[in-house]
């Protein structure tokens, strides 16, 4: 389990080194949150729109950023796999719409046969006309979709989750197996992938096609859970989430300060998202919960005995990366505040608009292609160049 | 209910002219003043043709006489805000509520409505300009029948509801509603708006292919046989210039220009909300010019992003 984890892990951290300076800064491992901010602010990017050209553009940029700066570690192998699960929701999407979908006027495809509903259900249609259309704008809220689940694909197969674990605020500790297991599924599911796939050859069994699918999610599933478990509980035996010497009384105002923050939070959250709630709902309990999850931050952080052992450092390429993902989000808001087209009109049918502001933020979003710093490679002779 | 702001008069002659009046000021002075005068004259006619117009609000909307095969149908869009838009459209029996809005707004020359990909309305002439953001906070176009003489609140899908000679829609942008038969309806009186010789769907053989065939075709055509029959209608088309182009003219002219010389729009009893009309006004022209550099921009996208996924391409087969 651990192969692949110890070389990556320990290439990487060398960037601490006094000497070789230069050598070591140009290949290293960039900190997973510069990297997750980056994903997150372009797939929330992706969330604001439905236009063709621009989810296609970040698409692309994400793509094009992951082949520059994947390592060869096994999550780097994922993104494939996201992109497979997006064009399933597409095309589950479109049959949808096909079935119970709103009928929308315009050019018919075809037909499938239509139940007539009474008038109080006059809103819901069963079946009908199948227009051009429809199927667009189905498509390009399947496509909506796809892109956000790429975005999180580039993050989780261009950082080490270990990397991230070892990045989370310490106060998250005390819920350790949880989010160990949160954090590291996705990736272990690709490396048991790719041993069942390898296992399924070596059986004289194909590893393509449907079939192949179906034979080996299973497997898939169970060995990543498995793995995921398994690393939790290694690391809680090896003390991750383990407090220093606290008193019971404070432990558990930590844990109800914890509780309450992030019951606000969520509070909050929604408040955001449903704008029919009431202003008292939305930015005070937010407010709340950021200042109660901070004081548990803070005390509990100051109750761990903990050192870092060599630390991911958080410089210029970092701040390079995290920012030109904001940028693009920022452009996204802006332009469409501006009353910018970022809803695709799928009728009457037109091309999609050229929308300048946010097609440049998201070409922005290139620059980790770049300035991100080239991953270290995780062979174990390289790293004895580099030292 | 406030019924003051329906009116259908549209505004003729004088608007065609001013489309040359920017580029001729710039030969000199001189030459100026001819264009000059032209335009101010004409912006006092439309000021006093507003003001007349506002004089039988609230009468019966001027739909002519009824013809065999084609529908007269009154659509009247309230954003809440702005004057009330109401306009009488003649389209062929078997037109769809959603074809109805595609003509009207080739007709007065504004935006086209804008749907999400699930179908929904989200814009009409453009507003809001937040497009299909405010949906979820319950804000939306609610679609109203006014053929009843009262405002009923529609349960049926536009894109398949055909209309009947002497319907009324009525489309009302509800802040954040119910969603239901409960939310606001449009401000004119529905009862007021009918022609009195409304046929009904008299639709004996062909309303139903009618509406089949014109399926495909019929919405991008901007006014079609409404506007034909209409003479108003003519100088639809001519219209985005001179809005746009109207140098220090006062935000109330320049919305009565805006939407008089948009063929028979109503006006206006609101003086407050006119900078929104003329904002829409200059939007409309900013947008048709820049069509064309809108294309070079959507194949600039498609080769940027054709390359990237090139070259990612590339570089995974490199790396497997």
């Amino acid at each position: 389990m651990t192969g692949p984890v110890d070389t990556v892990v320990s290439v990487g951290s060398v960037g601490a080194r006094p000497d070789g300076r230069r050598r070591i800064a140009s290949r290293r491992m960039l900190h997973p949150g510069a990297w997750w901010i980056w994903a997150t602010a372009l797939a929330a990017a992706a969330l604001r729109t439905t236009n063709p050209l621009l989810l296609g553009l970040i698409l692309a940029v994400v793509a094009h950023v992951v082949m520059a700066r994947r390592t060869d570690a096994p999550w780097s192998r994922s993104f494939g796999g996201f992109l497979r699960i997006g064009v399933f929701v597409i095309l589950v999407r479109v049959v949808f719409q096909m079935l119970f979908g709103v009928r929308i006027d315009g050019t018919t495809l075809f037909s499938i046969p239509s139940v007539t509903l009474p008038s109080w259900a006059a809103g819901v249609s069963l079946g009908g006309p199948v227009t051009l259309e429809a199927l667009i704008g189905a498509a390009c809220q399947g496509l909506r979709l796809a892109v956000v689940i790429a975005c999180f694909g580039a993050a989780s197969s261009l950082c080490s989750p270990y990397r991230m674990l070892r990045a989370l605020p310490s106060a998250l500790y005390e819920a350790g197996v949880a989010i160990t297991v949160a954090l590291t599924f996705a990736p272990q599911a690709a490396i048991v992938s790719r041993q069942v796939r390898e296992a399924r050859r070596l059986r004289g069994r194909t590893d393509r096609g449907p079939a192949a699918w179906l034979g080996s999610a299973m497997p898939v599933l169970e060995g990543a859970l498995e793995r995921s478990v398994a690393l939790a509980a290694s690391m809680d035996a090896r003390g991750y989430g383990r407090r220093g010497v606290t008193s019971r009384r404070l432990r558990r105002a930590i844990s109800a300060t914890l509780l309450l923050g992030l019951c606000a939070i969520a509070v909050g959250a929604y408040g955001l998202l449903d704008d029919t709630v009431p202003a008292m709902l939305r930015l005070p309990p937010l407010m709340l919960g950021a200042a109660a999850l901070t004081a548990a931050l803070v005390l509990s952080g100051r109750r761990l005995e903990r050192t870092r052992y060599r630390a991911d450092p958080w410089s210029t390429p970092e701040w390079i990366v995290a920012s030109s993902g904001v940028v693009a989000l920022i452009t996204m808001i802006v332009a469409g505040r501006n009353g910018a087209a970022l809803e695709f009109s799928v009728y009457p049918l037109a091309a999609p608009s050229f929308l300048a502001l946010p097609t440049v933020g998201i070409l922005l979003a290139l620059l980790p292609a770049q300035f991100a710093p080239r991953p270290a490679l995780a062979a174990p002779a390289e790293f004895e160049v580099a030292a | 209910m406030a019924s003051g702001p329906i009116t259908a008069r549209p505004a003729r002659e004088p608007l065609v002219p001013l489309s040359a009046a920017p580029s001729r000021s710039l030969r000199g002075l001189r030459s100026a003043t001819r264009p000059i005068a032209l335009l101010l004259s004409s912006i006092v006619v439309l000021v006093l043709m507003a003001a007349l117009d506002t004089a039988p609000a609230g009468a019966a909307v001027d739909c002519g006489v009824p013809v065999p095969g084609e529908a007269r149908v009154v659509v009247v869009v309230d954003d809440g805000s702005s004057p009330v838009s109401t306009q009488c459209l003649r389209v062929p029996l078997g037109t769809t509520g959603s074809q109805l809005l595609v003509r009207r707004a080739g007709l007065l020359g504004t935006a086209m409505p804008g749907h999400a990909g699930s179908g929904l309305l989200c814009t009409i002439d453009a507003f809001p300009s937040s497009g299909c953001a405010e949906t979820g906070a319950g804000s939306y176009w609610a679609n109203f029948s006014g053929t009843a003489g009262t405002w009923i609140y529609s349960n049926y899908n536009p894109f398949i509801r055909r209309v009947c000679d002497g319907d009324v829609e009525g489309w009302r942008y509800v802040v954040r509603g119910s969603g239901g038969a409960g939310d606001a309806a449009p401000r004119p009186d529905a009862a007021s708006l009918r022609p009195a010789d409304a046929q009904g769907c008299d639709r004996t053989g062909d309303g139903a292919s009618v509406g089949a065939a014109s399926g495909g075709g019929a919405p991008t055509g901007a006014g079609g046989r409404g506007a034909a029959s209409d003479p108003g209608a003519m100088s639809s088309g001519a219209v985005e210039a001179p809005s746009g182009a109207i140098p220090g003219a006062d935000p109330t002219d320049a919305s009565s220009i805006g939407t008089g010389a948009a063929a028979g729009a109503a006006t206006s009893t609101g003086s407050g909300t006119a900078t929104d009309a003329a904002a829409r006004a200059s939007t409309r022209a900013v947008t048709s010019q820049s069509a064309a550099t809108s294309w070079i921009g959507i194949v600039a996208v498609a080769t940027i992003i054709g390359a990237l996924a090139l070259a990612a391409l590339l570089r995974a087969r490199r790396t497997a």
